[in-house]
């Protein structure tokens, strides 16, 4: 660091902190090229800020808008094909459940008796009447 | 065109409620200085820039429900660019180094003499190798034209850790930018 440059109080550093701030804005405003501010520049830098638009709007993943800005029927409609899914959802449970039973049973199925069974087929016939009645619920309502 | 702050209320209500045309017309008004900002934090990378940027939109479209107006949307878009921003430093970061990759900064001495090239170069030299935290600070203190507070809210720090980066940074490009000394003829281009 040279003393010439750097001066020897805050007044030469702030001089320094400004001539390097100037030549930084310089080289930043270069480096800009054709980006900036829509009507304030000229033609080519309208184009090139529109077709950034454009290009940002093609990537726009669809999103559901908030229930609130629905008319009341959409969003009825909407509520029900949520509750359907979460039903349909709660359905997978279940039936995961059943085949989970169904595989231990047949790994037993050698040493049971016909009560033990009779108990299976009553769990799986319950297990099956919860599937129906997640999936079938929330259509309803 | 940059909007009006009502219409840009109305627009972003709008966009808020699943409006892209609205949402649009956002992108248009903001564009230009989301795309500075990258610009400047990915030195001059152009074409790296614009894709982040266009990433930093789509992911406002999908977070403007959320939006509830804390910070102005300037900032929030400027923090949502920044933070795109640092995933593509840290997965740059991750990256095995190659033989391309080596840093001309590192390498080369600092150009001498009164060549305005010479000295542009220098200058982006010393900025580009400051630690990036100082080099964030001074991008979005002096080249964004933020307050020092909103410039804080971009960056996820305290005002206060703001101002001694910036600090460390100024005397840190002084240091290195010494031999330009007083000479007027000397400043780059």
């Amino acid at each position: 660091m040279t003393a010439a440059y750097m001066g020897r109080d805050r007044g030469d550093e702030i001089d320094a902190d400004r001539r390097i701030e100037a030549a930084l804005a310089a080289h930043w405003a270069q480096a800009d090229g054709a980006v900036a501010d829509g009507a304030l520049a000229d033609s080519a830098v309208a184009d090139d800020a529109d077709r950034f638009v454009q290009r940002v709007l093609m990537h726009l993943p669809r999103r559901a808008a908030p229930v609130a800005a629905l008319d009341p029927q959409e969003a009825l409609q909407r509520l029900m094909h949520q509750r359907r899914r979460n039903g349909l959802g709660m359905g997978i449970e279940v039936a995961g459940a059943l085949v989970g039973i169904a595989v231990l049973a047949t790994s037993t199925m050698g040493s049971a008796s016909e009560a033990d069974l009779l108990r299976l087929g009553g769990m799986l016939a319950l297990g099956a009447a919860a599937l129906a009645l997640g999936l079938l619920m929330p259509a309803r309502g | 065109m940059v909007s009006a702050p009502a219409s840009e209320a109305a627009d972003l209500a709008a966009a808020q409620a699943g409006d892209a045309a609205a949402f649009g017309r956002l992108v248009r008004a903001h564009q230009g200085r989301v795309r500075r900002q990258l610009r400047r934090l990915c030195d001059g990378d152009a074409a790296l820039a614009d894709e982040l940027a266009q990433e930093a939109f789509v992911q406002a479209w999908q977070a403007l429900p959320g939006f509830r107006g804390q910070a102005s949307l300037t900032t929030w878009l400027h923090r949502l660019a920044y933070t795109r921003f640092l995933m593509q430093r840290r997965a740059d970061a991750a990256r095995p180094a190659s033989a391309t990759d080596a840093d001309p900064i590192e390498q080369a001495a600092p150009g001498a003499g009164g060549d305005p090239g010479a000295l542009r170069l220098d200058l982006m030299r010393a900025v580009a190798a400051l630690p990036a935290d100082e080099h964030d600070a001074l991008v979005h203190c002096l080249a964004l034209e933020l307050s020092l507070n909103e410039a804080a809210e971009v960056l996820g720090v305290p005002p206060d850790t703001l101002k001694s980066r910036l600090a460390r940074a100024r005397a840190k490009l002084r240091e290195r930018l010494a031999d330009w000394r007083h000479d007027r003829q000397k400043e780059p281009s």
